[in-house]
């Protein structure tokens, strides 16, 4: 017994010894959560073009230049600019290479970063320099050489623009990106598409019937979209019965051509490519209830991914083209749930608010973006795709829906009433800065991002 | 001598009372149960020394709000936290400005010749502490709100709870989330980084270790530009000193 009580007490002296705080035993520093960050806008520098070789009309191309990339980049919503009537250096006597002015004129005003680029006027072609500092170090970022007709300068504008997005974000440049929509400015609806900034604004098809919900393919060649069309059919008696019905259509813009993808009895309609661009995840109602399938494009057979008493719609594919997220009202109200690409493992996202439909990707996979009815009609909300992190991005401003990620994740396009006519919106992910993007085409919905990577593609 | 007297009453009246203890065989049960308190005991010691337990994180009691669909937006969530803040700021810009225009106002009359120059650099002043003024700051802690939000609770913590005073490590993380910023494009997307820094007995910053990296390299400069801007810490206590010298403090960019 004296024994077992000699032990009883070495052991506690040594658990005491041992125990994980007692830090040099367990050699783990102290661990304090420093949080989130302060997110500031980055200060920059753009002064104007500089012009070698006096060319006429070299300096309205300069100055054209220079406000396409100013848009752009202010667009962005990540920057400051710091105007001329701030700058010390004198911009026309100052080169564009660090040997030819000195950072420290920019350091003292307090600019991060700083833009400098000159252009040549010759025979009809513009080469424009650009080199990017980071002010701070005192280091280049990048330097481009860009070439372009004189017709082109708006192109080499935005193409800048992306280069300077990109080297700072790492992130794609949306500025040659185009949103695709249905607008109902000719009294039906029709697809249209326009530039990210709701410029040149292009009627896709022409059908004179309901065509809409548009969807890019990944490499931005086609668009899938849902038509009302007749279907005729005999009956044994000889008599023709006609009957409206909705499919599903693929544009090509190369050849300029439709094909008809699924003509099944009843809706064929909310497609969204697969990221592979072999399939497209759309709603199909020919079983009588409305279910989620996936359609090979090539065979046109359809594969079944949901099977639920209520009705489920609005698939959306994940970038990775792994998951589906997609709405479902088998609980009661309609939720948005994400699944497998195959239809396993579904899972519930939304347990709050009256009715949640149209959940969007974020390219980078960070966020899902849906339309949730809370009080008065229906405002844009992101969760995280493991079901956590709700925020409200719209509120008292008519009905919003339809949102769709910007390709770089920093936008998001929408459909609002506000203004009492529906119209495209763009505001930042954050609910911040809204823009309305579309004017006189009507009723305009389901807005439709492209990816960047069809953006060097000529404009059909 | 009645307490003894009373004491030998009760021997007196129980005299086989010592020898009962002593006859009394451990029971089975004991032994038994004695057999796990060692084994797992011994399970205890053997797992603290191979395997070391994850650090134990130092952060704020939290609280969290109505489950819901959140009812305000992310800038009015922000405009509610800086109503208390906005007009500070206000008053102070005003009087800079004031001193500035003064200023000018009697170099012109001095030298005319010198106008256009002052009004330029005044301009560029303007221009200057516009592009300065704070830009928007995407996180707030809110009040209390629909929605599943985190807000702060009180923010007693660890030793301090018992104290009711912010400790070392407190002032130290005031200091580095004072100085944590990063340009928007960063904050948007979801990075972490876990960088362990040493401290001098005085409070000067030693050196920087990466313990997790964050995969992107401006991130990690951020993280790196926002400990140095802190430097130099105030001293450690005195017995903390040698520990954060040569173990460090663990940091985590937000997590």
């Amino acid at each position: 017994m004296n024994f077992l009580n000699l032990s009883f007490i070495s052991l506690l002296a040594f658990y005491s010894l041992v125990s994980p705080h007692h830090s040099a035993w367990a050699k783990s520093q102290p661990y304090l959560a420093v949080g989130k960050a302060k997110a500031k806008k980055t200060i920059m520098a753009f002064p104007s073009i500089k012009i070698s070789k006096k060319e006429s009309g070299s300096k309205s191309i300069a100055q054209a230049i220079h406000k396409v990339v100013k848009n752009d980049l202010v667009f962005m919503d990540l920057f400051k600019f710091l105007g001329p009537e701030g700058y010390i250096e004198k911009t026309e006597k100052a080169g564009l290479l660090p040997d030819k002015f000195k950072f420290s004129d920019w350091t003292t005003v307090k600019v991060q970063i700083l833009l400098k680029t000159g252009i040549e006027v010759k025979e009809g072609k513009i080469t424009l320099n650009a080199y990017l500092y980071d002010v701070e170090k005192g280091k280049q970022i990048i330097s481009k050489k860009l070439i372009a007709s004189t017709k082109d300068q708006q192109t080499l504008g935005h193409t800048l623009a992306n280069e300077v997005v990109e080297a700072l974000t790492g992130l794609p440049g949306i500025f040659l990106t185009k949103i695709a929509m249905a607008c109902d400015r000719t009294g039906k609806k029709e697809v249209y598409i326009m530039n990210f900034d709701g410029s040149a604004v292009k009627q896709i098809t022409s059908h004179r019937s309901n065509a809409f919900a548009p969807a890019w393919s990944p490499d931005g060649t086609k668009l899938a979209y849902s038509l009302y069309t007749r279907h005729h059919k005999k009956k044994e008696s000889g008599q023709k019965i006609t009957k409206k019905n909705m499919d599903l259509y693929e544009f090509d813009f190369k050849t300029r051509s439709i094909r008809l993808l699924s003509n099944r009895k009843g809706i064929n309609s909310g497609a969204h490519y697969h990221p592979s661009g072999k399939s497209i995840a759309l709603t199909m109602s020919f079983l009588g209830n409305p279910e989620i399938f996936s359609l090979d494009r090539k065979t046109r057979r359809a594969t079944r991914l949901t099977k639920s008493w209520g009705f489920d719609v609005d698939p959306a594919w994940s970038p990775d083209g792994k998951k589906l997220a997609y709405v479902s009202s088998k609980t009661g109200k309609p939720m948005i749930f994400v699944m497998n690409a195959d239809g396993s493992s579904k899972k519930r996202l939304t347990y709050a608010g009256r009715y949640n439909s149209t959940p969007a990707w974020s390219p980078q996979s960070q966020k899902i973006a849906f339309a949730g009815w809370l009080d008065k009609g229906f405002d844009i909300f992101t969760i995280n795709p493991d079901g956590t992190n709700i925020q409200r991005l719209t509120k008292k401003q008519g009905s919003n829906e339809d949102p769709d990620f910007s390709p770089d994740g920093n936008f998001i396009a929408f459909s609002s009433d506000r203004t009492g006519k529906r119209n495209i919106y763009v505001m930042n992910v954050d609910g911040s800065y809204v823009k309305r993007l579309t004017y006189g085409l009507g009723n305009c919905s389901t807005p439709r991002w492209s990816n960047p990577a069809q953006a060097t593609r000529p404009a059909p | 001598m009645l307490r003894n007297g009373w004491i030998d009453k009760k021997m007196s009246m129980n005299p086989s009372y010592e020898s009962k203890t002593t006859d009394l065989p451990l029971g089975e049960g004991v032994i038994w149960s004695l057999i796990a308190h060692l084994t797992l005991g011994i399970i205890v010691v053997l797992k603290s020394l191979f395997l070391p337990s994850a650090p134990e994180r130092y952060i704020p009691s939290l609280k969290v709000d109505l489950v819901a669909l959140p009812d305000l937006t992310p800038e009015e969530r922000h405009n509610l936290s800086l109503k208390k803040s906005k007009s500070k700021t206000q008053s102070e810009k005003k009087e800079v400005k004031k001193k500035a225009a003064s200023k000018g106002k009697q170099l012109i009359q001095q030298r005319k010749a010198r106008k256009t120059k002052i009004k330029s650099a005044l301009s560029r002043i303007k221009s200057i502490t516009e592009v300065q003024e704070e830009a928007q700051t995407e996180d707030t802690t809110p009040d209390l709100i629909k929605g599943n939000f985190l807000s702060k609770g009180s923010s007693l913590s660890g030793e301090a709870k018992e104290k009711g005073e912010p400790t070392y490590f407190d002032q130290v993380l005031e200091r580095v989330r004072a100085h944590w910023t990063l340009p928007i494009w960063l904050a948007r997307q979801q990075l972490s980084a876990q960088a362990v820094i040493y401290l001098s007995p005085t409070g000067d910053l030693i050196s920087i270790r990466f313990q997790k990296p964050s995969g992107s390299t401006q991130f990690d400069e951020a993280v790196k530009s926002s400990i140095r801007k802190s430097a130099p810490f105030p001293p450690p206590p005195t017995e903390l000193a040698p520990m954060i010298q040569s173990g460090g403090i663990l940091l985590g960019f937000p997590l």
